[in-house]
C-alpha cells in the first residue's frame, strides 16, 4: 500500500481504560476482568475498538491493572487477531502499576506516549454514535475538550420502579447555541440548592440545565491536557480535570491560579488557522471571543510570548468545552448491573434477526425463543421459552425452563423448570432443577442448589 | 492518505467557518505548509515528483467538501509551477526548506502586500464627508475602511447584508469598534438610501474575463441599484483573484447551498407558524439557495488591484499580461 508522503502524521490517539468495575460484583473477578465481560457474547472492549475503527483512529493504547493484563492482551492478540482484523490499526495493553484506579493516574502512566490529540474512552463505555460527528466538533471549534453525553436507558419489567436513580443524577449545563458545557456537577455532592455562578451567566445568558443526562465517559481532549495533568495531583478524571477545564471557562482567576496560560501560549498549541478565521468573512466561528489585537499579532510573529500580557487577551476564552447529546444510535454506560441487562436488551435489537439463532443451536420441541440472541451449539430443551435474553456460547437448556430478560455466559447449564428473570449467570454456572430466581446474580463456577427460590440476591459460592 | 491538517481544513471550508477568498487561501497556503513539512518521501522516487501527486490527493478531497475559491485555484497552479521548477540535485530538506520559504513569500507578496497596495490606492478616491456603500464582508473593504479611519480622514459608511449568511453583521462590529459611524440596511432599503450613498466599494470571489465579477448573492442588486443612481461602484480585487473563465450570469454555474436555511427563523413569541415551514411537503415548491451572484461588466465603474486602477473591460489584458510574466519566470528557470 503505498503510503506516499504520509509518515506517522497521526490526528489523534485513543486511550481506553480498562479499569476494575467494583459496582459490576459479583460479574466480576479475577477470571474475567470489566473490559472482558461479555455483552451481547462479545466482551465490551470489543464495541471501544468497532468504535475507533469507525473513527479511523489507529493508535490504542488500553490501560489496566496487573491481574488483567495477561487475559485482555491475550484477547487482543490471540481471539480478536487486531493485527489482521484491524490491520491499520496498532493496540497496546499497558500495565498501570499501583492498586490505584484513578482514571487520571491511569493516564499518567501513558503521559509521554501521547503525542498528538487524545481520545479517553471508559472500558464499559458502549456507544455506535457516529464518532465523525463528535470529531468535526472538535476539528471546528478546536475546544480544550469534547465530552459526549447521553439519555439514560430505560428500564423495563418490575426493576424500573425499584431504581433509585438519585445517586446517579447529573446536573450538566449546556449552552446549545454554541454546544458548549458550563459544568457538569454530580447529585450527589449537591444538597439541596446547586450553586450557580454569577460569571457563568454573564458571559453565558442562556444555559440549559439537563438532569436526565448522564455522561458517557467518551472525551476528546487536547494534546496540552496530558501535560496539565501530568504535573497536577487530580485524581480523576470526571470528578476532577472536568469540573475544572469547565471552570475555567468563565474564571480567570482560577486560570491564573493554576498556571494554564503556558500551555495555552505553547507553540504547539497554535491554531495555524488563526488568522484566515478572522478574515473569514462569516467571522471564523469564534465562540464569544472578540478580537484580540495583541494575540493576532501573536500569531503574526510581531509579539513575543512575554509582551503578550495584556489583560485583555482574555485567555479564559481561548478555553472552550464542548459537549455534546448523542441523539444518534444507542450510547450506554455499563456501570452497574441493571445497566448491564439493559445494554444487552439494546443490543439485540442491532443485531440482524437471522443471526439472532445460530444453526448450531439444537432446539427441542416447541421451544419459544424470541428477541433473544443466542451463542453458538447450545442445546434448548422442550417446551422451553426465552426471550429478551442472552445466552453465552455451549450452554445447556433443559425443557420447560422460562428464561425472561436474562444474561446467561458462556458454558452455563439451566436444568429443567427453571425460572430466570432478570438474572445473570456468570460462565461455568449451574442452575439446578426447579429454581425461581429474580434479579439475582450468580458467580462464575457456582452450582445453585434445586428449588432454590431467590430475589434480588448474588450468590457467590 | 489525507492529512489531518487537510481534514480539519475540509471540515470548517465545508461548516462556512472559514468563508472568503482570501481567508480560504490563506488557510489552504497554511495548512499546505505543514504538509509539506511533515512529508515523507517514499522509496524509489524523488520528492520533486512524488510531492506534486502527493498534494493532488489533498487537493481533490478539499474539492469534495467545497469547491475551490479562485484565489485557491491561482495559488494551486503556482505551488505545482513551483515544484516542478526545483532541480533535482536539492535534497529533501533543502526542497522543503524552499517551499515552506516560496509560500510564506507568496502569502507576503500576493495577499498581505497586495492588500496594502489596493489599500493605498483606493484610499486616493475616498473624499471627505463620503457616504461609502459597502455589501456583506469582504476583507479588502474592511481593511481600507479601518485603515482610512486611522488616518482620520471623515467619512461614513452604510453596510447592506442579506440573510442567509449576514456576514455584514461582523463588518460592522468591528467599523462601529474603530469608531466609524455606520448604518446597517438589508437588501430591500437600497433603493431608500442609494440617494445619499456617494460610491459604492465592493469585494470579489472573482473577476472574470469578460470583466464580471463574482461575489456574493445580492452584490450584483446593489451594484445595479447604484449604477442606476450614477454612484460609481469600485471592486477591490488581488491579481490572485483574476480568473481566465467567462460566465455570462450567475445561473451557468454557481455553488449551491443548504435551502433550509432559507426558510425564516421560526419565532417562538409569535403564533402563527412560518409561511414556508413546511416547504418539502408543497409539491410543486422548491428552495433554491445560491451562493453567488455575477454582475455584469457594464456596472462596474473601476476595479482597483495591485497594478492600479483599470476599467473593469481590461481585465482580460491584465490576465494575458500576468500569464506572459508567469511563462517568462518557467523559461527562465528552465534555460
Amino acid at each position: 500500500m503505498d503510503f506516499g508522503g504520509l509518515a506517522t502524521t497521526r490526528e489523534f490517539q485513543a486511550v481506553i481504560l480498562a479499569g476494575s468495575g467494583a459496582k459490576l460484583f459479583p460479574l466480576i473477578d479475577e477470571k474475567c476482568p470489566k473490559a472482558m465481560l461479555p455483552l451481547a457474547n462479545k466482551p465490551m472492549l470489543f464495541y471501544q475498538l468497532e468504535w475507533l475503527e469507525t473513527a479511523m483512529i489507529n493508535d490504542i493504547m488500553i490501560v489496566c491493572q496487573e491481574e488483567a493484563h495477561k487475559k485482555i492482551n491475550s484477547y487482543i492478540h490471540n481471539v480478536l487477531n487486531v493485527s489482521e482484523r484491524y490491520p491499520n490499526s496498532k493496540v497496546e495493553v499497558i500495565k498501570a502499576k499501583g492498586s490505584g484506579s484513578a482514571s487520571a493516574d491511569a493516564l499518567r502512566h501513558v503521559a509521554n506516549r501521547i503525542k498528538t490529540d487524545f481520545i479517553v474512552m471508559s472500558c464499559d463505555t458502549i456507544t455506535n454514535y457516529p464518532p465523525n460527528k463528535l470529531l468535526d466538533v472538535f476539528r471546528i471549534q478546536s475546544p480544550t475538550f469534547t465530552a459526549l453525553f447521553h439519555e439514560p436507558l430505560k428500564p423495563e419489567g418490575e426493576a424500573a420502579a425499584k431504581i433509585k436513580d438519585d445517586d446517579l443524577i447529573e446536573y450538566v449545563g449546556i449552552d446549545h447555541s454554541t454546544c458548549r458545557l458550563l459544568f457538569a456537577v454530580a447529585g450527589d455532592e449537591m444538597d439541596d440548592e446547586l450553586p450557580v455562578r454569577m460569571s457563568i451567566l454573564d458571559k453565558f445568558p442562556v444555559v440549559n440545565i439537563h438532569t436526565k443526562l448522564r455522561d458517557a465517559h467518551l472525551y476528546v481532549f487536547k494534546h496540552w491536557v496530558i501535560d496539565f495533568l501530568a504535573k497536577s495531583k487530580i485524581q480523576s478524571i470526571k470528578e476532577e480535570l472536568i469540573p475544572l477545564l469547565t471552570h475555567f471557562q468563565y474564571s480567570e482567576k482560577v486560570l491564573k491560579r493554576e498556571g494554564v496560560e503556558k500551555y495555552l501560549m505553547a507553540p504547539s498549541n497554535f491554531d495555524q488557522f488563526y488568522t484566515s478565521r478572522h478574515q473569514s468573512s462569516t467571522g471564523g466561528g469564534f465562540v464569544n471571543a472578540t478580537r484580540s489585537e495583541s494575540m493576532n499579532k501573536f500569531y503574526k510573529g510581531e509579539l513575543k510570548e512575554s509582551e503578550v500580557d495584556d489583560p485583555s487577551t482574555d485567555f479564559h476564552k481561548h478555553i472552550v468545552c464542548t459537549a455534546l447529546v448523542a441523539k444518534e444510535g444507542f450510547c450506554f454506560r455499563v456501570n452497574s448491573v441493571p445497566n448491564y441487562l439493559e445494554g444487552s436488551r439494546t443490543l439485540i435489537k442491532t443485531i440482524n434477526a437471522e443471526d439472532l439463532v445460530p444453526r448450531s443451536v439444537e432446539r427441542g420441541k416447541g421451544c419459544q425463543v424470541g428477541d433473544s440472541l443466542v451463542g453458538d451449539s447450545c442445546r434448548v430443551g422442550e417446551k422451553t421459552s426465552i426471550k429478551k435474553s442472552v445466552i453465552g456460547n455451549h450452554c445447556v437448556i433443559g425443557k420447560n425452563v422460562k428464561i425472561i430478560n436474562s444474561v446467561l455466559m458462556d458454558h452455563t447449564v439451566v436444568e429443567d423448570k427453571a425460572v430466570l428473570e432478570g438474572t445473570v449467570v456468570c460462565s461455568n454456572s449451574k442452575v439446578l432443577e426447579l429454581c425461581n430466581l429474580r434479579d439475582c446474580q450468580i458467580a462464575s463456577g457456582v452450582t445453585l442448589e434445586r428449588e432454590v427460590q431467590g430475589k434480588g440476591e448474588a450468590y457467590i459460592e | 492518505m489525507v492529512h489531518p491538517a487537510i481534514i480539519t481544513l475540509g471540515v470548517q471550508f465545508s461548516e462556512f467557518i472559514i468563508s472568503g477568498g482570501i481567508a480560504r487561501c490563506s488557510a489552504m497556503l497554511y495548512a499546505f505548509k505543514k504538509v509539506i513539512a511533515d512529508y515523507v518521501t517514499p522509496p524509489g522516487t524523488s520528492i520533486q515528483r512524488n510531492l506534486t501527486s502527493y498534494l493532488g490527493k489533498q487537493i481533490d478531497y478539499l474539492t469534495t467538501t467545497r469547491h475551490l475559491a479562485e484565489t485557491m485555484k491561482s495559488a494551486i497552479r503556482q505551488l505545482k509551477s513551483e515544484i516542478s521548477n526545483i532541480s533535482l540535485d536539492k535534497s529533501d530538506e533543502d526542497t522543503k526548506t524552499h517551499l515552506l520559504h516560496w509560500i510564506d513569500t507568496f502569502i507576503k507578496e500576493k495577499i498581505v502586500s497586495a492588500d496594502d497596495s489596493i489599500v493605498a490606492t483606493a484610499l486616493k478616491f475616498i473624499k471627505t464627508d463620503d457616504v461609502i456603500l459597502t455589501f456583506g464582508r469582504s476583507a479588502a473593504v474592511e481593511l481600507l475602511l479601518l485603515e482610512a479611519k486611522n488616518l482620520n480622514y471623515k467619512f461614513k459608511v452604510i453596510v447592506c447584508d442579506a440573510r442567509p449568511k449576514l456576514e455584514g453583521k461582523i463588518l460592522v462590529q468591528n467599523l462601529v469598534n474603530a469608531g466609524i459611524s455606520c448604518s446597517y440596511v438589508l437588501v430591500n432599503s437600497l433603493g431608500a438610501v442609494m440617494p445619499k450613498v456617494t460610491k459604492l466599494i465592493l469585494g470579489a470571489s472573482a473577476l472574470l474575463s469578460n470583466g464580471a465579477l463574482l461575489s456574493r448573492t445580492g452584490t450584483a442588486i446593489a451594484a445595479m441599484m447604484a449604477h442606476d443612481a450614477h454612484v460609481p461602484v469600485i471592486v477591490l480585487a488581488e491579481l490572485i483573484k483574476f480568473s481566465e473563465l467567462v460566465q455570462l450570469d450567475s445561473f451557468v454555474w454557481n455553488e449551491i447551498v443548504l435551502p433550509s436555511v432559507l426558510t425564516p427563523p421560526s419565532n417562538d413569541a409569535n403564533s402563527k407558524p412560518p409561511i414556508l415551514k413546511d416547504w418539502r411537503d408543497i409539491p410543486d415548491l422548491k428552495l433554491l439557495n445560491l451562493h453567488y451572484d455575477i454582475t455584469p461588466a457594464s456596472f462596474i465603474s473601476m476595479v482597483i488591484s495591485e497594478h492600479g486602477c483599470i476599467p473593469s473591460s481590461s481585465v482580460l489584458s491584465i490576465i494575458g499580461m500576468v500569464k506572459a510574466e508567469e511563462e517568462k519566470n518557467l523559461k527562465k528557470l528552465i534555460i
